[in-house]
Order: structure tokens, then sequence, then C-alpha cells
């Protein structure tokens, strides 16, 4: 199948939707918990840890210009152990995508559609995110291009105007739980970003692959300042023990913006950016997965692949019974450990590249 | 050229373009063997040097005598040489033949020395004086000739037929454009002759590189086209890819340019329009400028402008024909139409269905109220309303003139407020499919304002279904389908989605200096427009 | 090819169709809750009042056959719950009760001294419909008369009346805007305490009564919800505010009480303060203030105890001037901003002192000397909360007169009996 090319701007867009979606759901309460009133900048240390991360699948990537990420595993590490990566990292993507479902699931279930079951909000969903897959990461880049622009601005109208709610002294005490454990968690929790690699998996889409660092920079830190004003908005208008009880803060929020007695439950705008924002970056998330599953058993179509994965996630989302145990041990354990899988492939082929093949590519550059 | 469809989806193979071409093809008689796609199919026959066969063929090919407006003149030239003259009656101007022709072949003929090498020269040189002469002697050609209004001149001894332009036939005369109304800016259209056509272009761009080719579409009725474009502005690859799809059209007969259209668009399942199509003239010139091309075809007033983005359906001529406050005012307030005519009646359909707490209560209490007694669910009034809606619309454009208006008062005034008052439906339902149906009428596009409609009832289903999460996937596929779509390479939502260096106009209009670029998505030669 | 699509199409649309639309409901499934009520229960533990509107605007009262119907009623029914109470109710209305346009929480004064509020109707904060923007109210008597009594005099609707109400608080400042947020996030906080819009039905039973002797005439802006002298209109009024240590009600106050504890707070709008004209004390002076910035406050700490300095900087438009003296002129502006400094000072002081000696602060000052701790443990370790006996506080107030109304200055009256 033809890949299609897409354009910087475009990946920026697919990027930054893949990153920042998770903001709208469980995890602000959950990183409110971990370390109280310093969620906000914890997130900038999150996207610190992340952004060096990339430099090196950066410096792979210059080094084997041309290449998407799980080449370059192969390349590194010879074909075995390069699919093994290239697995892991599937596997990573895929698993993103289930966990992510569900917490939008949950989160659409109580906010908005009460009496559907989730098999018929998830259906809805892999059939949007598969039918969008067909029309390849052209389609996929351009539509993201083309709502992105609007769902940032929304966002940021949302953001503004829930300013009334804004009281200055919730951000006290400035340390949370101490800095030590701000920082603790900021570096366990930066596999919020791991995303990036996809940029990496989709690197041949890319016009010109020397771009890359340009993207991935931008997208990192545009998706770390989401992120980051999402949760600098929520902890300023909810003390920190009352966003640790919500469900969705973010939504709560939104829904307590009121001017005068017409304009208000204005929830609407928001249900949009929500919505809209985490169809693009699962879609984004899920045909990464599928690239890499195709480039690991070496599939050229991937038309079958595409509704067979569809039909995977919907049964992985759907196969925990309760949101209590997705809340208590799935996502903590993802979120806090998700870092190993993310980043790992990348630490291991980096190391090697390093170590053995920087000096062979460099001679063989000199003769 | 990729071309990819939406529907492709479902398929496991890509299958070629080709395939979906024959499911059209209808089946075809052989039995007519004069149909001249059998004589194009078959060898080329060339014109003979005996007279005798040449009138024999060209009888057996017009079918004379069965055929009786083809009309046969024999004369002699110089005193003694057989000729004839073969034309259609209707289509030339019998005085110019009377006058001109035949005196001028009867009695001017006489000096002429008929043995002389190059007689037929002579003819031409001292002769004839007639303006466009063209020689020929393909059998193939005279015979598309003459059905275009020539008269073509056979004489005996020499395998060359004269082909002389002496064409008159009724035209409309130049009139105002019907649809494209502009308040400003031309007032004049296109109308159904091909020769004015180009004539009206080649006098509001007069510029040595407008390039004109005639082809020829539908092998049935044969008629002309004609591809229009500026060399050296426009991208080389553009008219090349043209002609090889005009060529591919396999239909026998095209019989308008909308038909023309829909062979030659990218992909016949999307629902918005690939093709443009213009019956200003002064639009169609402006599109040249931008290094696109037109293809004008004869016996439809309009010009079809490949390749278009959503945003040259969306713009009017007006836009850039007024400054750049007003043309950016009336501009948004089109978007504003053009977004209420899509969604309005889906987004009432969430609201109210699923979405009653981000009604506020005063507004959910006059909405509650007015459907205090209305015995149909929600859906089934929007649906019935919007039906009601599309057919006084339909009716009313197909109704004669001034019984129209009436029918458009009746429906709308009438029925609506008689609906109403039995309680059948509520006074706000009407409100949104009034409100909608009114704002689909600003898109200046017929083809896109369809378009719109049809997609108005994608989103009252999705609403339906899911309230705004049904909304928000269905917008999610339908804009990752409109930006998937391309019209020759171009994509649809460009320079939009794609981001593309020239974004000059997309909803705001700039001030005139800030124009500088032709589309970026054209690839055109020249990038820029002024300094 | 074409067979396939239209199959596909077709598929999907009967699918879709049979299986979606579970949360499509009409508008008039629903019966509307505007307002939630708890009293203690005879029959069962608790007593809950429902008020219900039919979700009609004002306008058209007249149904099919011509006959009025009431736009509200209230329904009382006693459960051990409140969402069983919802629940078995709907067996009854023969329309499903929601929540999602709930204005206003209404706790009796029994329950909210008793400290019931998170067992009653704290939880349903967790129900989806709940918006947390909901009032939360507590009436001096009980939640079911308070109800029934709360619905629009004059023609305006129902949704109207009750949000217009609570608009009021930023015209008068009389009670407080209290949303059902601040109100739940107050019970858990550890920067501040709870307050609540207290109001009450006015029996009208005050007015009645012959002038009063001059020692025991209590000021207007000194009574409480349901004892203003007045007659007619709504039954039901806002006044004061109801102080709440975690979720015991500890204190009522009455209408300037809550002034100054909003301007203390800073979330004073706007307000008329009436006073004594001060070179003609017999007469009054109406001024028109407004708190147009936050106070400015600077904290510290005296070894272990809280030190706070709160400036509050009001501005103000002369209204009215009984005795017709000059206060436009530039030299005389200064006395009315002197007597209005000097009565907010002694309210705040005293509103301060009240706030000592009932150990809770309803002032929000925790939000100031938190910013002097730099990690939740510290600061909770020092629970401030706790702390408002020790708190040092001084008040200054700043009044500027900055508009005198139409009129820039006042001429005497003349008339054949000369009084001046």
């Amino acid at each position: 199948m033809d890949e299609g090319k897409i354009g910087n701007v475009e990946m920026i867009c697919l990027l930054v939707n893949a990153i920042a979606c998770k903001a709208f759901f469980t995890s602000v309460a959950a990183v409110v918990e971990k370390v109280g009133t310093a969620g906000w900048y914890m997130v900038l240390i999150s996207d610190i840890v992340a952004i060096g991360v990339f430099s090196q699948m950066y410096a792979l990537s210059k080094a084997y210009p041309g290449k998407n990420l799980l080449e370059i595993y192969d390349d590194i590490v010879g074909k075995k152990v390069g699919k093994v990566l290239s697995f892991i990292s599937c596997i990573m993507l895929f698993v993103t995508v289930s966990i992510t479902l569900r917490e939008f699931t949950d989160a659409t279930n109580v906010y908005l559609l009460h009496e559907s079951p989730p098999g018929f909000i998830v259906g809805m969903f892999i059939i949007a995110m598969v039918t969008v897959c067909f029309l390849g990461i052209e389609g996929l880049g351009r539509v993201a291009k083309f709502l992105s622009f609007i769902l940032l601005f929304n966002f940021l109208i949302v953001m503004v105007l829930s300013y009334r709610t804004f009281q200055g002294y919730k951000l006290f005490p400035i340390l949370g739980y101490g800095l030590g454990n701000t920082v603790r968690h900021g570096i366990m929790r930066s596999s919020a970003f791991g995303e990036f690699i996809l940029l990496g998996v989709f690197a041949k889409a890319l016009n010109n692959t020397k771009d890359l660092g340009k993207i991935g920079y931008k997208s990192l830190i545009i998706g770390g300042l989401i992120i980051s004003i999402v949760l600098f908005s929520v902890i300023i208008s909810f003390p920190y023990y009352v966003t640790t009880e919500l469900a969705d803060p973010l939504y709560i929020m939104v829904s307590l913006i009121q001017y005068g007695r017409f304009f208000q439950r204005i929830e609407v705008v928001f249900i949009f950016t929500w919505n809209l924002s985490t169809l693009i970056g699962l879609t984004a998330i899920f045909y990464g997965s599928i690239i890499c599953y195709c480039h690991v058993f070496n599939i050229k179509d991937k038309k079958p692949i595409i509704i067979s994965f569809g039909i995977s996630t919907y049964i992985s989302t759907l196969i925990v019974p309760s949101i209590s145990i997705i809340l208590d041990y799935i996502v903590p354990i993802f979120r806090g450990y998700g870092w190993i899988g993310f980043y790992t492939p990348i630490f291991i082929s980096w190391a090697i590249w390093l170590l053995f093949r920087r000096g062979k590519q460099t001679n063989v550059e000199k003769s | 050229m990729q071309k990819k469809s939406w529907w492709d989806i479902f398929i496991y193979k890509e299958k070629t373009q080709n395939q979906q071409f024959e499911l059209l093809e209808s089946k075809e008689d052989d039995s007519n063997v004069s149909s001249w796609g059998k004589h194009r199919a078959g060898k080329e026959a060339y014109i003979y040097v005996d007279i005798k066969r040449n009138l024999r063929r060209i009888k057996e090919d017009f079918n004379i005598p069965k055929n009786a407006d083809i009309t046969i003149r024999k004369l002699k030239i110089c005193g003694h040489i057989d000729a004839f003259l073969v034309f259609i009656d209707g289509l030339i101007d019998k005085k110019m033949m009377n006058k001109v022709v035949l005196k001028n072949l009867m009695l001017e003929t006489t000096g002429l020395d008929y043995e002389e090498e190059n007689f037929i020269d002579a003819l031409v040189d001292k002769v004839l004086n007639v303006g466009t002469i063209g020689k020929s002697n393909l059998f193939d050609k005279i015979e598309n000739q003459i059905t275009n209004g020539f008269c073509a001149l056979f004489i005996d001894g020499y395998n060359k037929c004269l082909l002389l332009e002496i064409k008159d036939y009724p035209k409309r005369n130049i009139e105002k454009a019907e649809n494209e109304k502009t308040i400003r800016g031309s007032k004049e259209s296109f109308v159904e002759d091909l020769p004015t056509n180009i004539s009206i272009l080649r006098r509001l761009c007069k510029n040595k590189n407008l390039i004109v080719e005639y082809m020829n579409i539908g092998a049935d009725n044969n008629i002309g086209c004609a591809l229009v474009y500026i060399d050296g502005i426009i991208n080389p690859e553009i008219p090349k890819e043209l002609k090889k799809r005009i060529n591919k059209v396999k239909s026998e007969s095209i019989l308008s340019s909308g038909m023309l259209e829909q062979w030659i668009e990218d992909s016949k399942w999307q629902l918005f329009p690939q093709v443009l199509n213009t019956e200003r003239p002064d639009r169609a010139v402006s599109f040249l400028i931008e290094g696109k091309a037109l293809i004008i075809v004869e016996g439809s007033p309009s010009a079809n402008v490949v390749p278009i983005t959503f945003f040259n359906l969306y713009h009017t001529s007006e836009d850039t024909d007024l400054r750049w406050q007003y043309g950016t005012f009336i501009s948004i307030v089109r978007l504003i139409g053009t977004i209420m005519a899509v969604f309005l009646p889906g987004f009432y359909m969430a609201l109210v269905l699923y979405s009653q707490e981000m009604i506020s209560s005063e507004l959910l209490a006059s909405i509650a109220s007015a459907r205090e007694g209305v015995p149909f669910p929600t859906i089934i009034e929007l649906m019935v309303m919007e039906v009601a809606f599309e057919l006084i619309r339909e009716a009313s454009s197909r109704v004669p003139g001034a019984i129209g208006e009436t029918l458009g008062i009746v429906g709308a005034l009438i029925l609506g407020q008689a609906a109403v008052q039995a309680g059948l439906v509520s006074p706000i339902l009407i409100i949104i499919v009034a409100a909608s149906g009114i704002a689909s009428y600003v898109i200046p596009d017929y083809s896109l304002s369809l378009a719109v409609r049809v997609s108005r009832f994608f989103f009252i289903i999705m609403g339906y279904m899911a309230g705004f999460y049904g909304i928000s996937i269905g917008m999610f596929v339908y804009f990752a389908i409109m930006c998937s779509i391309k019209s020759f390479g171009v994509p649809f939502m460009a320079p939009v989605a794609p981001k593309l260096r020239t974004s000059h106009d997309i909803i705001a209009v700039r001030p005139i200096d800030g124009m500088k670029y032709r589309p970026d998505k054209m690839n055109t030669l020249k990038k820029q427009k002024s300094k | 090819m074409l067979r396939r699509v239209r199959l596909i199409l077709l598929l999907f649309f009967i699918v879709f169709l049979s299986i979606s639309c579970y949360d499509a409901h009409e508008v008039d499934d629903y019966a509307y809750v505007t307002t939630i009520g708890v009293d203690n229960g005879t029959a069962d533990k608790w007593r809950f009042s429902f008020q219900i509107t039919n979700m009609r605007s004002s306008g058209s009262k007249e149904t099919f056959d011509g006959k009025e119907t009431s736009e509200y009623l209230t329904i009382t029914i006693d459960a051990p719950d409140f969402f069983h109470a919802a629940n078995i109710l709907d067996t009854s209305i023969a329309r499903t009760i929601n929540f999602r346009h709930t204005k206003y929480i209404v706790l009796s004064r029994d329950i909210a001294e008793k400290g019931e509020f998170n067992e009653t109707l704290g939880p349903i904060i967790r129900f989806r419909e709940i918006r947390r923007t909901t009032g939360v109210v507590v009436s001096t008597g009980t939640a079911q008369s308070f109800i029934e009594e709360f619905n629009p005099r004059i023609g305006i609707s129902m949704a109207r009346m009750q949000e217009g109400l609570m608009e009021q608080s930023k015209q008068t400042g009389f009670f407080p805007e209290i949303q059902l947020k601040d109100f739940y996030s107050g019970t858990k906080s550890s920067y501040r305490q709870s307050v609540a819009i207290l109001a009450a039905v006015n029996d009208f039973s005050i007015l009645q009564q012959n002038a009063e002797d001059d020692e025991n005439k209590i000021e207007l802006g000194e009574r409480k919800a349901g004892e203003l002298p007045r007659k007619g209109g709504n039954t039901v009024e806002f006044f004061g505010a109801a102080v709440f240590d975690g979720d015991k009600m500890v204190a009522e106050f009455n209408g300037y009480e809550t002034r100054i504890m909003l301007a203390l707070r800073g979330e004073f709008k706007q307000g008329v303060f009436t006073f004594h004209d001060p070179l003609k004390p017999e007469l009054y002076v109406s001024i028109n203030l407004k708190q147009q910035k936050k106070p400015k406050v600077k904290v510290e700490f005296d070894g272990d105890k809280p030190v706070i300095h709160v400036k509050l900087l009001m501005e103000g438009e002369i209204l009215s001037v009984q005795s017709r003296i000059d206060y436009e002129e530039a030299n005389k502006i200064g006395y009315l901003e002197g007597a209005a400094e000097d009565i907010i000072k002694q309210q705040a002081e005293a509103l301060i002192d009240k706030a000592k000696e009932l150990n809770v602060d309803f002032l929000n000052f925790g939000s100031y000397f938190v910013k002097s701790f730099l990690t939740i443990q510290e600061w909770e370790k020092y629970n401030w909360i706790e702390r408002m006996k020790d708190v040092k506080a001084t008040v200054d107030v700043e009044v500027k007169i900055r508009r005198t109304g139409t009129m820039i200055k006042s001429s005497p009256i003349k008339g054949t009996e000369e009084e001046e």
C-alpha cells in the first residue's frame, strides 16, 4: 500500500494529539494524587526526560537517514533482535491505544452516554479509526492538520473562559509533596510522552527525514505545554484533595463555566475537543502499531491487518471488567513503568550504535 | 496517477480503475455499421482520385438519400471538370454559398489551368474567397467537418478535398449569468456555442500563450470540446493528464459538460465535486491565471475547471472583486452559513435528545413547551420537515417561472404555519430546518451545496445515534475522507490540509497587494503573480 | 462492487440504528427537578423534597384543553437515601426524575447543625446529573416548606427567578454566592471552611408589628433571612450566611456580616451602604460601594502564631444624601469616606473576632498563609483550620468616592418655612 507523504505540520499535529489526548482523562487526577499541587511542572520534568530520549532517537535517525526507526533497529542489532525490539514497540503502542480507549470509554459513559453499553462506544470509535486508517497516513495527517488548529483554538478558549474558577492560592504549597517526590514521579511518568516513537515509525512518510529533529522537539514541547496547561488550570480550579476525587477534572472544570444566565453549560465545545483529539491521537497510535506489526512479520499489505487489529483492540479494551481495576492497577502500572517498554529499544540500539557502529560508519565515510 | 476513494477500504486488493469503467459500459449494438466509432476503429480511409468513387462513398456514409438534409451539389469547374460540394443544409450560410462559393467556382475558374500541378492551391489562392479553408484526404476527418458545418469540395482527379468554412447556424446571444449572480463584476455568461465561448475567453484574456486545443468526444454525437489553458503558467502535467482522461472516455455520447465532468473526475464515489463548473467567463479566466485548465463542451453554457480545491468552490468572484474588508465579511458570512447548513439539525438532534443539560434552563423550557402536544419523536419530526423542505426546493426549481415563487410561499408559509397549528411539528424545529435550509443557499457552487445538503442527513443520523459523541465520530470520518480527496493530484482541502506556503485566501481575503503568489498546490511554472 | 458497497452501507445502518440510541430521550420524557431539600423524616430517616417543573415557559400556561396547570409541584418523601427516594418517585410521576437542571440544594437548619450534609446530600455530588454550580442554601425553617414557597410570584419563569435570585448576590452582597463545588470543597478543605446561603420563608409578620422602641430597633442589615420587615412578592428570601465548621453549621450571619465577610474574602462585588450622616446623624446617607481590587494582604508569623494585615479597598458613588449637605465638594467628601471607612472597619474587626471565637476560618485567611509553606506535608502538619483562634489580625479600610451621581452639587430647598 502506498504510504503517502505528509508534511511537517501534519506530523506535528498527529504527534501532539497522540501525546496530549491523555490529559483529558483520569491521568490528571492520578498525577495530582501523586505529586499534589506540583503536577503542572512535574509534566514539564517528564517532558524534558522524554526530549532527552528523543535526542537519542534523533541521533540514530541522523546516522541512518531515510530509514524509519524499525529499519534502524534491524540495521543496528540485526534482523532477529531488531524484530523483537520492533515488536516491543508494537505492543506498547497497541496497549496505549487499548488503555486510553478504555479511559475514554469510561469517561464518555459517565458524562455523555450513560445508558449505552461500552461496547457500542468502543465499536463506533474503532469503526472510525479503522475507516481512517484505510485512507492511509496521508488522509490521517491531513485531517489532523485540518482539525488540530480548531481544537487548539477551542481548548484555549475553554481555558480562558474558565479563569473565573481560578484561585491562585490553590497552587500552594508550591512544591506539592516535596521536590524529590515530584522529580521522581516526573521521571517515571515520562512514558506519557512515549508516543514520540511514532515519529520514528512514521519517518518514511515525511518528505525529508532531516526535519525529524525539528518536528520531534516541537511536538514534544507543544504536547508538554498542553498537558501542563491542563494540569495547571485544574489544580488552580480545584483544591488538590478534590482533584484527586474527580474522574475527569477537566470536564468538570469546563462545566463550571458560567457567565450570566445564558452563557453557561458550554461543555459541548469541550466535548468536541476531547472526542476529536482522542480520535486523531489514537488513530495515529493505532496506525503506528500496525506499521510495527507489518514490519515485524514482513507484511506488505496493511489493509487486512487493519480490521483484525481493530477487532483485537475492541476485545482488549473491553476485557477488563470494571473501571476500578483500570484505575487502581492497569493505568498506574502502565503510566509509571511504561517508559521501560517505550524507551528500552531506543536505549539498547542507541548504546550499541554508539559503542560499535558509529566507529564503522565514520570509517566508511572516511574511506 | 494514484487514485484513492473512500470505499477502497472495503476491498482487499486494489483494483485498477479500468474495471470500474467496464461496469458502466453498455452492451454495444454491432449492427449499426456506419457508427463513427466503427470507422475510427477500422483502417483510415483516404479519398480516391476518382470522383465517382468519392461520391459513392460519401452517399454511403451519410445514408443518402435517406438522410434528407445532407446536400450534394454537383458542379463543373473550369467549365468541364466534375466536382461536387457536400454540406448540411442548416449549418451553412446560404447567401455565402450562393453568392460567393458557387458563383466563384463556376465563373472565376475558367481562366485556371486544370493541368497545373498546384491547381488546388491556385483555386484557394485565387478563386475561393472564404476565410478558412482546410485540406484533407481522410474520409473520417472530412465527414466530421461536414457535420461541423463545413462545406467539402471534391474535385475529380485530385485526392485532396477542400473544406470551406461557411458556417452559419442559429445560436443564443450572450446573456446574463443566471446561476452565479454577483452584484459587481461582469454580467455575461457562457453560451452553448463553443466558438463564441472561446471568443469571450480570448477577449478577456489577451495572452498569446492562451492555448485552445479542440478535441472531439462521444462517438455517437461526436461533439467538440475545447481544452483551454495558459502555457507557461499551468503545470504541463495537467493538460497531459486531462487529454489522457478525455481520450479514455468510453461513453458513446457525451451530452453536456456535466457528463464529461463525471467521466474525468478522480473518484466517482466521493460526495464532493472534484471539478468546478462555472458559467462566468470572468471567473473562468481567473482560474486560467491561477494555473488551472478549462474544458468547454459544445452545447453546455459553462466551463469545467480542473484541478480545484474546496476553497475554489467556496469562493465567488465577488470575494476578490470587492475590497478585502467586504470580501472577508461576506466570506465569513458564507462560512457561518456552510457550517450551519451542515451541522445545525444534527446539533439540535444531539442537544435535544442527548445533552439536555447543555441547554440553559429557560431555552429548555421553551423547547419543551414548543414540543408540548407534538405526537412524533424528534427524529421523525426533523426528518419529515427536512424532506418537506427538500420537496419544496425541488418543486419550485422545476415548475415554470412565475408559479415557482407562489409555490415557495405556499409551501413554506402556509404549510409550515398549518403544521405548527395542527400540533404536528414544533415551531422551534421549523426554525432549525428553515435556518439550515436558507444557510445552504449561501454556498455559491450548486454541486457543493447539494453535497452539503446530503451531508446534513448524515450528521442528523449520527446525532440521533449517539449525540455529540456520534457527531464527533462523524466529523472525524467525514473530514478525513474530505481531506483525502484529490482533484487531478491536488488535495481537496489544500492549502489548509496539507498546509502550503501560500494560504492567502482561505476564509479571510487579504488586501489585493498581498495576493502575490499563485496557489502553491498547483505547482505552477511561474509562482509569483505580482511583485 | 456496487452491490458490495450497497450491502455494507445497508448493514451498517441497520446494525447501528438498531443497536444505538440508548441514551436518546425526548425532552418531555423527563421531570426536571429544580430544587432538592432535605429534612429529618418521620417515616424514615430523612425526608427529601423535590421541586419539579414541567419545564414550560411562563408565556404558555394553557394546555390543549385550555385548563391551567400549575408550573411546578413539590413532592416529599421519607427515605433512607436520596437516590432511593428519587427512584421511588419515578413510579408515581410517570416521567423520569432528572437533576440536570437542579439549581439549589436546600438543607434545613436541623440537618445543617447536626452536620449531616455529608451523609444526606454530600454523596450526590458523585452523580453525573448534579452540576457543581448548584447553589447551597440553609433554610431556617424546614426545607420542605421552603421549597413549597420557592417559586415566582411575578410572571417570570421558574428558571429565570431561581437563577436571577442567585445573581443578586453580586448586586447586594447580602448573601454569598455559594455553589456546591465551593461548599463541598470547603467541607474537606485544609485552607478554609464552608459557608452557605441563609434563606427562609418570610411570613410577612414582622411588618405588621407596630413601631418599636428606638432601643429595640434592629437595623435592616442586621436582620437575618425571614425577618425582613416587608410584605408582598416572593415569600422566600436569601439574606445572610450560614457558617460551617467542617460540615456542621456553627453560626448564622446577618446581612451586614455577610457583606463584610465577602469583602474580606475579596468576593464582594457591589452593594448599597447606608449609614448615619456624619454631620447630621439623624439622617442617612447612601453610597454604592464596589470592591474594585482584591484586598491587600500581608501575612507573617509571630513565632507559631499567624499574623495578618488586611487592607480593604473600596470605591463608591454617592446615591442619596438626605441632609442635602454638599458632600460633593472636595473638602467634604472626606467626611463621607471617613464615616464609611469607620463603619466597615468596625464591622470587619467584629467579624474577625467572631471568627476567632468560633475558631472557624470562613474568611479564606488560609489562602494567604498557605503561600508561606513549601510542601503539602508541612501545611497539613501545621493544620491551619485549627489555628484561626490564634490569628492576630489588623484591618485597614480605604474608601474612595469617585463619582457623585448625576449631581455635582445640591442647592438648598427654598420655601416659606425657613429651616436652615
